[in-house]
């Protein structure tokens, strides 16, 4: 009696087990800039700076820690913690974003992958 | 194997001054007016530099849209931008236009305000709020102002003689001698009104001044807190026709079109027809 309940279980385990490991593993963003600002921005995975009132275009990818690389119909989301003092809003194509900035200060960039977080990119706003 | 001869042939000359020739006119005739565009920085289409009223140095009068797109704004200028889609893209709904950072460029109403020095980008903002181009807008102090009589700048001073009119307008510059875009409160005032006064409005880039009595004073105009001051000479007068004729002396008013003209870049309003029949009948 006891083997037949925990039977189920073990399996349920194992194939929880099984699945993750063929999922990729979030390890970082690349991320390429696709426009040219007219004041000079520091764009890197792990952080961001750039002056207030400057907008610029990234393309990102996310990249997996695992063996298992991440396809295109992976979503991946980035939004500002504080929209006061950057904001993040799509791009004109699938995983580009305008990040903007729209006071001095500093914040994060939250990057969500499949609807997880994954990490809080620092970034810092600077004055011209 | 043969080479060609190194110097020129006589029919070579020929057909080089042929073709000079023919050349020629055109060189002459071109007259190059940068378009009042601007291509978005993702490459999606260009932005169009609007007039949001008549006191913006970039507008001929009466015309909304700029003879250049430029290259910076003054603080305090009011303006209007257009998108419009490159050909590839131009099946797409046009989209809405809002500055970066509110507290440094304000719009509302389809006019923005430049508030703060320095770039501030413009986005075009799809009805997805996609952000599908952006554009950065220099913002600039006004350094200096450049004042014109007719097409001309002004000297040290300026003349007109007593019953005569003249127009000046003004452009705010940057340090750069950049002539700085955006509609501008102007404020227009003369020392001492016996010397000369001020015909119709005196709100605008452009001004007409009549001369009332010989002697000194001072035209001044003002934008904010930065001012002006032009020395201005009136001049007996002899009339209504000027003797003197000089084409920098707009006393010779009793011609419209010569300050018609000046004004043609500037203001053009009533205040110009206003001044010539001033002058007419005084």
């Amino acid at each position: 009696m006891r083997r037949s309940t925990r039977l189920p279980l073990l399996l349920a385990l194992g194939l929880t087990l099984g699945l993750a490991a063929c999922q990729p593993d979030y390890g970082s963003l690349e991320i390429e800039v696709g426009s040219s600002p007219p004041l000079p921005v520091s764009i890197h995975d792990h952080d961001f700076q750039l002056p207030v009132g400057i907008a610029v275009l990234i393309n990102v990818t996310p990249v997996s820690a695992n063996s298992n690389n991440y396809v295109e119909t992976d979503e991946v989301e980035l939004s500002s913690d504080d929209r006061t003092i950057l904001s993040v809003e799509p791009g004109p194509e699938a995983r580009s974003f305008v990040l903007t900035g729209v006071k001095v200060g500093e914040t994060c960039v939250q990057v969500y992958v499949n609807g997880g977080r994954e990490e809080c990119i620092p970034t810092t706003v600077s004055a011209e | 194997m043969l080479r060609p001869p190194l110097t020129p042939t006589t029919s070579d000359w020929r057909r080089r001054a042929l073709a000079l020739a023919l050349l020629a006119p055109l060189a002459c005739s071109y007259d190059y007016q940068p378009p009042p565009t601007s291509q978005g920085e993702l490459g999606r289409g260009e932005f169009t530099y609007r007039c949001a009223g008549s006191t913006d140095a970039l507008c001929p009068a009466g015309a909304t849209v700029a003879t250049g797109f430029p290259m910076a704004i003054a603080v305090g200028g009011r303006f209007a931008l257009d998108y419009t889609f490159n050909s590839d893209h131009d099946d797409e709904p046009l989209p809405l236009l809002r500055s970066a950072a509110a507290d440094r460029i304000d719009s509302g109403d389809g006019v923005f305000t430049a508030l703060v020095t320095g770039y501030t980008a413009i986005l075009a903002v799809s009805g997805t709020s996609q952000v599908i181009d952006v554009k950065h807008l220099r913002v600039a102090a006004i350094d200096h102002f450049a004042v014109y009589q007719g097409s001309l700048e002004i000297g040290a001073s300026v003349e007109v003689e007593a019953g005569a009119t003249l127009e000046l307008s003004a452009a705010p510059l940057d340090a750069q001698d950049l002539v700085l875009g955006g509609s501008l409160d102007y404020a227009w005032t003369i020392a001492d009104p016996a010397i000369a006064t001020i015909v119709g409005t005196a709100e605008d880039d452009a001004v007409v001044i009549r001369g009332v009595s010989e002697g000194s004073t001072t035209a001044s105009v003002a934008v904010g807190d930065f001012k002006i001051d032009v020395p201005l000479v009136v001049l007996a007068g002899e009339g209504t026709s000027s003797s003197s004729g000089d084409s920098d002396s707009s006393s010779t008013t009793g011609d419209s079109s010569t300050t018609g003209d000046t004004t043609g870049d500037t203001t053009g309003d009533s205040s110009t027809t206003d001044a010539t029949t001033g002058t007419t009948g005084g």
